[in-house]
């Protein structure tokens, strides 16, 4: 049985991200800079969901390290 | 004692003067303060110049070189390093407002190492804010040599600058997508990103931890080498350094350049460089094999899973690096820093961890590849130096992109690996802008990419140019 794709709308996510930064991290983002930021944060959240929908299970991360650590197991 | 031009000296060619007694270490750091004076009001790759220290430093090696004493190749050597590396007692910026006033307690494991050679520290150089990619308002370009009008590349941009036009006999800058190698392409001078681990980090400020390197930008590949060796070497400070790994620049001669096998990505050549950069690379690619055994064409991971890969640890780890100045002065920063900051702020872990996921699949990836060519060859750039008009977008053959965008996706994927690669100059435009080409090889081979880029700089038996701004004006110290 195959997982159905997951459907992103990264502009609503875009949205609900940068409304996290102020109380999440006590950055100064009013309406205005909210609006500079979604473009660059969909962007960016679309790098993200491709990579998330197309990695294998089962695959660990590879971290800060010596390279030889990197080698899959 | 016969005069020597200092603007087109190399550090091995300055080490060889010392010990033929041709030259003195105060005499050559004194020409360079001077140039520097005499130039830099124009190209500010300099944020501060350690005269006094500088004078000092050389004065102790040119009296222990008349009392016998040599420490090495870097002994007496003029150098200035990308202020992001701590410097004890001299302010280190960042170029950036947020770190405008400090001065470190203590150097870099690097600054150290370089001071313990016997090199002379000139001062410290602009760069990109907090090595972003965005020039602080504050601070200003490093202005290009080679044509004013166009940028010097970043984010080592004064790195980049001051070696190419003789200010100093090389410098260290730092590479976290290509900001070694992209400045040393546009300006026209050797930039190698070392393997991740082989040189410290320790006291340099991160821009991401798992993706940053130190390295030595220089006029010629040799001088690469001996600047690599000064630096690099187990740092247990470090978390990311690899113990029992050393450099020689020495091993650079062993290697059997003939027996070496290249590979070309020429899907990316085809995709992503501009048309005229495109056929000055494949000239050095034929100049060069001629020098090897062979030269085949590779297929490297998908460009977009690289430069997603990259942005999705770029981005979150530098906003982590970040939040302190970001939550209490974000009024600080250039806009466009505050803006990338701002928005790596918003990325999921997962997609964080996923990146780091598939980058265990990608270096195993490009480890296959190197089972069939030892260097891999490719642009360093995907264009010459652009106009420093442009702010966001670049234009390759007629088709824009996103600046970042355009020039990660070349020299961004041997971050994500962490294996080296070097910048070495392989021509120029028609405008007369130098043009880099890259190569790329396995972990802890620096000394293969060198060797083979050394042979490539013999064969194209280019004298050292200097940018038309200093050219004319260089000193000649006896």
């Amino acid at each position: 049985m195959t997982d159905p794709p997951i459907s992103t709308d990264t502009y609503a996510a875009s949205r609900l991200m940068i409304e996290t930064l102020a109380p999440l991290y006590g950055l100064k983002v009013d309406a205005m800079r909210a609006a500079e930021l979604q473009p660059l944060v969909e962007k960016l959240l679309r790098h993200g969901a491709q990579l998330t929908q197309s990695t294998p299970p089962d695959l660990e991360p590879y971290f800060v390290g010596p390279p030889s650590r990197a080698r899959a197991t | 004692m016969s005069a020597v031009d200092v603007a087109a000296l190399t550090i091995a060619e300055a080490g060889a003067a010392f010990r033929e007694g041709r030259l003195s270490p105060l005499g050559l750091t004194e020409a360079y303060l001077d140039r520097i004076q005499r130039f830099d009001g124009e190209l500010n790759s300099f944020i501060t110049v350690t005269a006094d220290q500088a004078r000092a430093a050389a004065q102790l090696a040119t009296d222990e070189l008349a009392a016998g004493t040599n420490r090495g190749a870097l002994y007496g050597i003029p150098l200035a390093y990308k202020d992001l590396i701590a410097t004890a007692g001299v302010r280190t910026t960042s170029a950036s407002r947020i770190h405008a006033n400090r001065i470190p307690r203590t150097d870099a494991t690097v600054v150290k190492a370089l001071a313990a050679s016997g090199a002379v520290m000139l001062g410290k150089l602009n760069m990109l804010e907090c090595a972003y990619g965005v020039v602080h308002p504050d601070f200003g370009p490093a202005l290009n040599p080679w044509s004013t009008a166009h940028s010097s590349g970043g984010s080592s941009s004064g790195s980049a600058v001051a070696v190419a036009a003789g200010l100093c006999l090389g410098a260290l800058g730092t590479d976290t997508g290509g900001s070694i190698r992209i400045p040393a392409a546009w300006c026209g001078v050797v930039g190698h990103k070392p393997t991740y681990g082989l040189v410290s980090r320790h006291g340099v400020d991160a821009l991401s931890w798992s993706l940053d390197h130190v390295g030595p930008m220089t006029r010629t590949v040799q001088d690469a080498a001996i600047l690599l060796e000064g630096i690099a070497g187990y740092d247990p400070r470090d978390p990311g350094s690899a113990p029992n790994r050393h450099f020689r620049a020495a091993d650079l001669d062993r290697v059997e350049v003939k027996r070496l096998r290249v590979g070309v990505p020429r899907a990316l050549l085809d995709s992503a460089v501009d048309r005229e950069l495109r056929g000055l690379v494949e000239q050095a690619i034929e100049q060069l094999a001629a020098q090897v055994a062979t030269v085949e064409t590779v297929d490297l991971p998908s460009s977009a899973e690289l430069l997603s890969v990259e942005y999705m640890i770029l981005y979150p780890e530098a906003a982590a690096e970040h939040q302190p100045w970001l939550r209490t002065q974000p009024e600080d920063y250039a806009p466009l820093t505050r803006e990338r900051l701002e928005a790596g702020s918003t990325i999921p872990a997962i997609h964080y961890i996923d990146a780091h996921r598939r980058r265990r699949v990608l270096i195993e990836q490009f480890a296959q590849i190197h089972e069939r060519v030892d260097v891999l060859v490719l642009p360093s750039a995907p264009i010459a130096a652009m106009p420093l008009s442009a702010t966001t977008e670049l234009t390759i053959n007629g088709e824009r992109t996103d600046i970042f965008d355009g020039l990660i996706r070349i020299t961004g994927p041997f971050n994500v690996t962490g294996a080296p690669a070097v910048s070495v100059p392989c021509g120029e435009t028609a405008d007369g802008l130098p043009v880099g080409l890259q190569l790329a090889g396995r972990h802890f081979e620096d000394h293969v990419v060198l060797a083979a880029a050394r042979e490539l700089e013999h064969a194209r038996a280019a004298a050292l140019q200097l940018p038309p701004l200093v050219v004319d004006r260089s000193l000649e110290v006896a």
